[in-house]
């Protein structure tokens, strides 16, 4: 065991060389965690409006004032006729164009439909569809007062009308923070970018340097070896789990539910998968490079297909398959469940069982793989 | 100037001995794109949900219909067991409609009927849509009772329903494609991270292999050294790049309304750009594992976070918005974008050009500098 201690201490001297490297390693997710804590908001706000203004009237003007009392749009220009908007979202200052044609307001007094135009830039979709469901919602509002103030007109007929009322709840995250779904998330994520990489280095350094030979020749055992080079990452791990938990309640006030020690633990079975494939991108390359590469080509689909940001339910039957056996998708569940719903085992053991599954089984593929070529 | 010749031989000699690295940097864009091109989306239209039916009369039936034949929502229809919590706790459905006995006798005596929907918070983005989907299906099915209602005690409301009719249409993306908006931003995001992070252990390597003393001894000047180096890497990443563009039209059928010339123009100098960030990095750095740790810090993260990708920049708070500005796959975005699904030239985008040229020649001078003093 002191073997061990040995190794690692001289893996933290090695990783310590480069100065930089102690503040990259704590810096690194602080700065993540603020960027996400900050820039991920689901919630589309100040998007630009440009409204064409033909009929100039009451009604006109309590449409677009409501627009923009809904807080999410801000208008950018008045203008009287519709060709200019087609200029204004062109240039990409106005996402989208609202043209209130002539005659709005006498349509809507005569009892008859009245026509208005919504024009949204769709080249990026996000802020397009959302500003579109806004504008709708906000149009659809003002629509349905107008019925109810007519209905109120004849009021004396219509007190007993059957009708459904939806009561909407919405549980562990009533006001929909997304800073509540995104900090969870984000140790998973910063653990699986760091940690692969770095592990995936540590040992191809020492073949790229020709001091792995050197390890061979000493009475090291091959678990020892093993165990002396990630002790270091998982360390490191801890202390940055302890970091972005302390960041993400303290500072985000993100409420945390459930139990602390069960999320520790699960951590745990967490790092031995992800530490797993860093051993798994070394025992494939020769030089840190090609390790580096490696993990990355891990990495990638470790953020995209996890359900991090973008929802599995919506990916095809076939990339749905391959999440599978991406082991952040089933951390993910398990620390937001622990974080947001406070619940504990009885609610995610499936996902803890194929965790660990998926764990132990890179774990000894990496093992055997690092053993075989430890043989060459 | 005759410097340069040499230095990017020697360069092309190191990328092409080692094949596998070159082939994980062709090949990792290429997979990424078709990977993601298809498994990244925001439309939202697959929620897991389950109604709990205790009145199973016709009309409660109905409304549990209405849910399940529109489309967002993937329903299980559970009469007996009201096991929601459970459900909910566990991740296995986002939504329960829960409608109460006596339903349906409600609605035939003219009495308001409720309707309980409890939403699962934790991931906002999927909450908001599937409360905004829910409400809209219940209104709708209580304003067919309430007209039916009426109808029965003879009153027909003939006034024009409903009172605005807003036509929405999107231009550049009518259908709002996601994959028109997530290829264009991936072909950004991707060619950023790669070229940073397969450049950045470029001078590092030799730093650890002892061989900058003999490029410190030779005649050559830190800027030879610098375009000597970057060259080989824009060759070939610009060969990537033409490769996954030529993919997102033909594969993803993203159209492309504009200038092919325009787009590998602004391309070889966006690339130019973030080359020479990986080159800077690698010029102030001490081993591998820096490099490689800190040139994904710069790169992947603002190139997905802080350029607009998938993440409005005008929601951001201010701060981080003015961050957006030293973010070069910020203006390469608008320039790829406005070439693909806008059509626009160089009219509209010369902004964006102009900051790119400002920045990839800012980033240039600041690796030549830098390196010079570690060549000192």
């Amino acid at each position: 065991m002191s073997r061990v201690l040995l190794l690692a201490k001289k893996e933290v001297l090695q990783l310590l060389r480069d100065k930089r490297m102690l503040p990259l390693l704590f810096i690194a997710p602080i700065i993540q965690l603020i960027m996400f804590g900050y820039v991920v908001q689901t919630e589309v706000k100040h998007i630009g409006v440009i409204v064409a203004d033909s009929d100039r009237s009451v009604e006109s003007q309590i449409i677009a004032d409501k627009l923009t009392n809904a807080g999410y749009f801000e208008i950018i220009k008045r203008v009287d006729g519709e060709q200019k908007v087609a200029a204004c979202i062109r240039s990409g200052e106005a996402t989208i164009g609202l043209i209130i044609p002539k005659g709005f307001q006498d349509n809507i007094k005569s009892g008859q439909t009245a026509e208005l135009m919504l024009v949204v830039d769709g080249s990026d979709a996000t802020t397009g569809m959302q500003a579109q469901q806004y504008a709708l919602g906000v149009i659809a509002a003002r629509s349905q007062e107008i019925v109810s103030q007519r209905l109120d007109s004849m009021k004396a007929i219509t007190a007993k009308v059957s009708s459904v009322e939806p009561r909407i709840r919405v549980w562990y995250n009533p006001d929909l923070k997304s800073v509540n779904y995104m900090v969870p998330g984000l140790i998973g994520m910063i653990l699986t970018l760091i940690i692969t990489i770095l592990t995936s280095m540590a040992i191809v350094k020492e073949r790229e340097r020709g001091t792995l030979e050197q390890l061979i020749v000493t009475p090291i055992e091959r678990w020892e070896l093993i165990l002396g080079k990630i002790l270091p990452f998982i360390v490191i791990a801890f202390v940055e789990i302890a970091l972005i938990l302390g960041v993400g309640v303290f500072w985000f006030k993100v409420p945390f539910r459930g139990n602390i020690f069960l999320l520790l633990a699960l951590c745990i079975a967490f790092l031995f998968t992800i530490v797993g494939l860093g051993l798994l991108a070394s025992t494939m390359s020769r030089t840190q490079h090609q390790a580096q590469m490696t993990a990355w080509f891990l990495n990638m689909p470790a953020v995209m297909l996890s359900g991090f940001i973008f929802p599995i339910e919506n990916m095809p039957k076939v990339i749905q398959l391959v999440t599978y056996v991406v082991p952040l998708r089933y951390f993910l569940v398990i620390v937001r469940g622990i974080f947001l719903k406070g619940v504990g085992l009885e609610a995610l053991w499936e996902q803890v069982l194929m965790l660990s599954i998926l764990g132990l089984l890179i774990f000894s593929i990496s093992i055997f793989r690092f053993q075989k070529r430890f043989a060459d | 100037m005759k410097n340069i010749k040499p230095i990017m031989k020697k360069e092309f000699i190191h990328i092409l001995r080692d094949p596998r690295t070159l082939a994980i940097t062709l090949f990792l864009p290429l997979f990424q794109l078709i990977m993601f091109g298809y498994a990244l989306s925001f439309d939202i239209n697959h929620i897991p949900a389950a109604v709990y039916d205790s009145d199973r009369t016709a009309a409660s039936r109905t409304l549990a219909d209405n849910f399940s034949s529109s489309g967002y929502f993937d329903i299980q229809i559970r009469s007996s067991k009201m096991d929601f919590v459970q459900k909910l706790d566990a991740g296995e459905i986002k939504v329960a409609i829960i409608i109460p006995k006596g339903f349906e006798k409600k609605l035939l005596v003219g009495d308001k009927a409720k309707v309980q929907v409890l939403v699962d918070g934790s991931d906002p983005n999927f909450a908001r849509v599937g409360v905004g989907y829910s409400s809209m299906i219940i209104n709708r099915f209580s304003s067919k009772v309430m007209s039916e209602s009426l109808y029965k005690k003879g009153i027909v409301i003939k006034q024009g329903i409903p009172p605005i009719n807003p036509n929405s249409r999107v231009w550049y993306n009518p259908e709002l494609r996601s994959v028109n908006y997530i290829v264009p931003g991936l072909i950004a995001l991707i060619m950023m991270t790669v070229t940073t992070i397969n450049i950045s252990v470029a001078l590092v390597r030799e730093k650890e292999r002892g061989t900058l003393e003999n490029i410190i001894i030779s005649p050559v000047r830190s800027w030879e050294l610098v375009i000597g180096k970057i060259i080989p890497y824009v060759i070939i990443a610009f060969l990537e790049a033409v490769l996954i563009t030529a993919i997102g039209t033909l594969w993803f059928n993203v159209p492309m309304n504009g200038s092919l010339l325009l787009l590998f123009f602004s391309l070889i100098i966006y690339l130019a750009g973030t080359l020479s960030i990986g080159l800077l990095i690698s010029a102030a750095t001490e081993s591998q594992q820096v490099a490689s740790l800190s040139s994904f810090l710069v790169s992947f993260l603002p190139a997905f976070l802080l350029s607009g990708f998938v993440f409005p920049i005008k929601s951001m708070p201010i701060v981080l918005q003015l961050i957006t500005y030293l973010v070069p796959a910020r203006y390469f975005l608008v320039i790829i974008r406005g070439i693909f699904l806008k059509g626009v030239g160089i009219d509209v985008l010369w902004p964006s050009l102009l900051a790119l040229i400002v920045f990839g020649a800012f980033m240039m001078l600041a690796a030549s500098l830098r390196l010079r003093r570690s060549l000192a």
